[in-house]
């Protein structure tokens, strides 16, 4: 059995404009030690997807579907169960160091917290276990800065801090929502080697939410690719690559500059036509149908399931078979 | 570089830039930063430049300028031979039909009472008097060269997605026929998808309408796309500069490859 079973996941927003379906039947599974990437524009779910994972969905959101941890539906679980769930064995890191944070205590007071919530350490065993993951997760001097407030540390420390809290209870899955966006690329690089590093170490699985494809191609076995609330396509990363089989994700790849590539030939980048859309205007079929070059009057009657198109590789389109040959004539 | 040189369009002289930072002590002098130091920079029609670097290397200071919307604590800054801050507002504001500026964020940067047509229009009404025929010909000529529709003239910023948004604020620069455009993270701020669109059109103005760039990005791979000559900054400092072919294929200054060796790289996809 897999560690965590999502299955048929999906989240209704309530907006201004009326309810919103802003993840649609995401499934998926994650083994032990799997690192998984969920890569998306702004608005396809992705955060969203997490949220709803660890329960953590804003009070205008409902969500129905079943998640799976280790056996447990997590649904069926109430607040005080969830919270011993929470931190304990799944771990989170966030986009936003600077607002993850409390500005009103010290990172040590704020890491000791899910030590002595989970594990019930207290006095020096959670000073000395505070220390060592300071120093795990690479911050210099952990003795003095165990005392520093989060407006005394880089960017990058703070992201450092957030990675300790995540680990306080060796989780055994590890969720990280555009852990490195607000990063300088070099700080970025720091950021994303410790976590891969630290995933091995421990044996955790990983989900990595990212909009850099470059971010997650790098970091992950495993891509989902996310639009308009849906995993339109996911594959092991490098079968990916080599056989994008959804309009969607054909396009999102090719539009992606790549260094060392316009020099070679002067190509244009791709564009996919129009925007994404606003969720509540999301249509019923497929959600892309509006944007998609091959969609037809069957792509818009109803939504595709996931067939597989390789091994282990699955996309949610009915016109695979035109997408892959205009690829590969293209 | 071909054989007639070509205009020298910005040319930063030696210019420093230090700022005040909050006073920590009352009977103290507040402590300075310095932003920008000793920079010299050359900016030639037809050759863009990327100005890339982390996040406080003063590369965004240094576009401001190139702006003069800051004045330098030492050093000259000039746009075709003329000292921007040795010039009266009146003749300034006139020579800034030649250099407009976009900025990173597609949301703030546009006013949400005003109209489009307004909104574009904002920099030629700056300069002269026109007609409103004339005026109007001139913001749909512009509108239309960055994709938008005459009829989007009546509408408010609200109405646009953000890649639309950043169409308009580059449409707004270019009504007044400007040789350079510094762009400021251009498409930081811009999806994926929506961010080729807008790089393309970049490339596409730079072509059709000869629109030279400063541009200031974090992203290498942008820097690349729409750039012919690039300079890494860092601490305040220009570290490296040459092409762009010269400097992502054989990087010199340890900070260039660092920067390089840092960015994650996308796998190429089969077709």
């Amino acid at each position: 059995m897999a560690l965590l079973e999502v299955d048929n996941l999906s989240v209704t927003l309530a907006t201004a404009r009326g309810p919103a379906r802003a993840v649609r039947g995401v499934s998926f599974a994650l083994e032990r030690g799997e690192t998984l990437g969920i890569v998306g524009e702004s608005g396809c779910g992705k955060s969203l997807t997490a949220l709803a994972l660890m329960g953590l969905l804003p009070e205008n959101a409902r969500a129905t579907g079943r998640v799976v941890l280790d056996g447990i539906d997590l649904a069926g679980l109430n607040e005080d169960a969830l919270c011993r769930i929470r931190g304990n064995r799944v771990g989170m890191i966030f986009q936003e160091p600077m607002t993850s944070l409390n500005p009103l205590h010290p990172v040590g007071r704020q890491i000791g917290e899910a030590l002595a919530t989970h594990r019930g350490l207290g006095g020096a065993a959670l000073r000395a276990e505070t220390l060592e993951l300071l120093g795990k997760v690479g911050i210099p001097e952990p003795e003095r800065r165990i005392r520093s407030y989060p407006h005394e540390l880089s960017g990058g420390q703070r992201q450092r801090v957030m990675i300790a809290m995540a680990l306080s209870c060796r989780p055994e899955i590890l969720i990280a929502d555009e852990p490195t966006t607000a990063l300088d690329v070099t700080v970025q690089k720091q950021i994303l080697d410790l976590i891969r590093d630290l995933v091995r170490e421990l044996g955790m699985a990983l989900i990595l939410i990212s909009h850099d494809l470059g971010v997650i191609a790098e970091n992950v076995g495993r891509i989902a690719v996310m639009y308009g609330g849906t995993i339109v396509e996911a594959a092991p990363t490098a079968a990916l690559f080599a056989d994008l089989a959804h309009p969607y994700a054909q396009g999102l790849f090719a539009a992606v500059p790549r260094v060392g590539w316009r020099r070679d030939s002067n190509a244009r980048l791709a564009t996919i036509p129009g925007v994404v859309p606003d969720l509540p205007d999301l249509p019923n079929g497929c959600t892309f149908a509006e944007r998609c070059t091959l969609a037809n009057d069957a792509c818009r009657a109803a939504a595709p399931m996931p067939i597989e198109v390789g091994p282990n590789h699955s996309a949610s389109c009915i016109r695979t078979d035109a997408a892959r040959l205009s690829r590969k004539s293209a | 570089m071909t054989a007639a040189d070509p205009v020298l369009l910005v040319d930063v002289r030696g210019v420093t830039k230090t700022y005040a930072l909050p006073r920590e002590r009352l009977f103290e002098r507040p402590p300075m930063i310095r932003a920008v130091a000793d920079v010299s920079l050359a900016v030639r029609a037809g050759r863009s430049l990327g100005l890339v670097g982390g996040s406080g290397s003063g590369k965004s200071t240094l576009a401001r300028l190139v702006m003069a919307l800051e004045r330098p604590t030492c050093g000259s800054v000039l746009f075709r031979g003329h000292d921007l801050n040795a010039l009266a507002p009146a003749p300034l504001r006139r020579l800034r039909r030649h250099f407009q500026m976009v900025f990173q964020d597609p949301f703030g940067s546009l006013d949400p009472r005003y109209r489009i047509g307004r909104i574009v229009a904002e920099p030629l009404d700056a300069l002269e008097p026109t007609t409103p025929e004339a005026r109007r010909a001139r913001v749909v000529e512009s509108l239309e060269a960055v994709g938008l529709k005459s009829t989007d003239l009546a509408k408010y910023p609200h109405e646009f997605s953000g890649g639309q948004r950043q169409r308009i604020a580059i449409a707004r620069a270019l009504i007044t026929r400007p040789e350079l455009i510094v762009a400021d993270e251009p498409v930081s701020a811009l999806d994926v998808s929506v961010r080729a669109q807008v790089l393309n059109l970049m490339r596409d103005l730079a072509a059709g309408f000869g629109v030279t760039y400063l541009l200031i990005s974090h992203d290498l791979a942008v820097v690349e796309y729409v750039c012919d000559d690039v300079a890494v900054m860092y601490g305040g400092r220009i570290v490296e500069s040459g092409t762009t072919e010269a400097i992502f294929a054989d990087p010199r200054h340890d900070y260039t490859r660092t920067l390089l060796a840092a960015v994650p790289k996308v796998p190429a996809i089969a077709g």
